[in-house]
């Protein structure tokens, strides 16, 4: 409905904590790798990014919700039960989302020492 | 923690964008001149967070697909769908990681295949 408040919502989400926090970390070796005088512009660049995938959440978010919830059509509005389907929905798939994104950095971080071991075979 | 420390980052590089920045953008004040390698690194980190970013995504609605379905009656995820979640991501970075060799090999064969058929007089077949 309020596209600002939303966009306020999701960017304030993406503050410490949560999904955003632990996706950056993961883009934080992109970083790493730059020399110095590109690291500003890229971590811009890497806001912006950060942004509109937190739009795209939002609109995928949507889209699982109302395949999985809402299966009739014989109103306009959204039935109370429907409504409460898809606040479950939504708040099942951020928690998964949280889960999986510390899933993913504990294999990224495994998979860093692995190279790094390979690289330095003492 | 890791967003503190982009932050933290983000500060410290406003003072390299401005003084070691200009140092290094020959004069043009911060951010002007980029030198072509400069833009092919840039565009370089930025397709690899594009890379996460997809794959986290792509893997996130499958794995809710697989995984979460108990008609939502609960906000809350159960053992089931939790232990679910983690063999998922587990299952989907080590599918990733299978394709990305076999694409690997596929590629190396191709590149020996172009080579050997570039040494074959010109008319032959295609």
């Amino acid at each position: 409905r309020d596209w600002r408040s939303a966009a306020a919502a999701f960017a304030a989400r993406r503050r410490p904590g949560g999904e955003g926090g632990q996706r950056a970390r993961g883009t934080m070796d992109a970083a790493t790798k730059l020399p110095d005088h590109l690291r500003g512009p890229f971590l811009q660049e890497l806001e912006e990014m950060q942004i509109r995938d937190q739009f795209k959440l939002n609109t995928r978010l949507g889209e699982h919700c109302f395949r999985d919830c809402v299966t009739t059509f014989r109103s306009k509005n959204l039935a109370p039960d429907e409504e409460k389907c898809i606040k479950n929905c939504a708040g099942a798939f951020l928690k998964m989302s949280r889960r999986v994104a510390e899933r993913f950095s504990e294999i990224q971080m495994q998979e860093q020492q692995q190279q790094m071991q390979q690289l330095n075979p003492q | 923690t890791s967003c503190l420390s982009q932050r933290q980052a983000q500060s410290d590089e406003g003072g390299a964008g401005t003084a070691t920045g200009r140092m290094s953008s020959f004069g043009l004040g911060g951010g002007g001149y980029r030198s072509p390698n400069d833009d092919m690194q840039l565009k370089a980190a930025k397709m690899e967070v594009e890379l996460v970013q997809d794959l986290f995504n792509r893997m996130s609605d499958l794995c809710f697909r697989k995984c979460i379905n108990n008609k939502f009656k609960e906000n809350e995820l159960n053992l089931g769908e939790q232990s679910c979640t983690d063999r998922c991501v587990a299952k989907y970075m080590a599918t990733q990681k299978t394709i990305s060799e076999t694409f690997q090999e596929f590629s190396a064969a191709e590149q020996q295949r172009m080579q050997q058929q570039g040494m074959m007089p010109p008319g032959g077949a295609q």
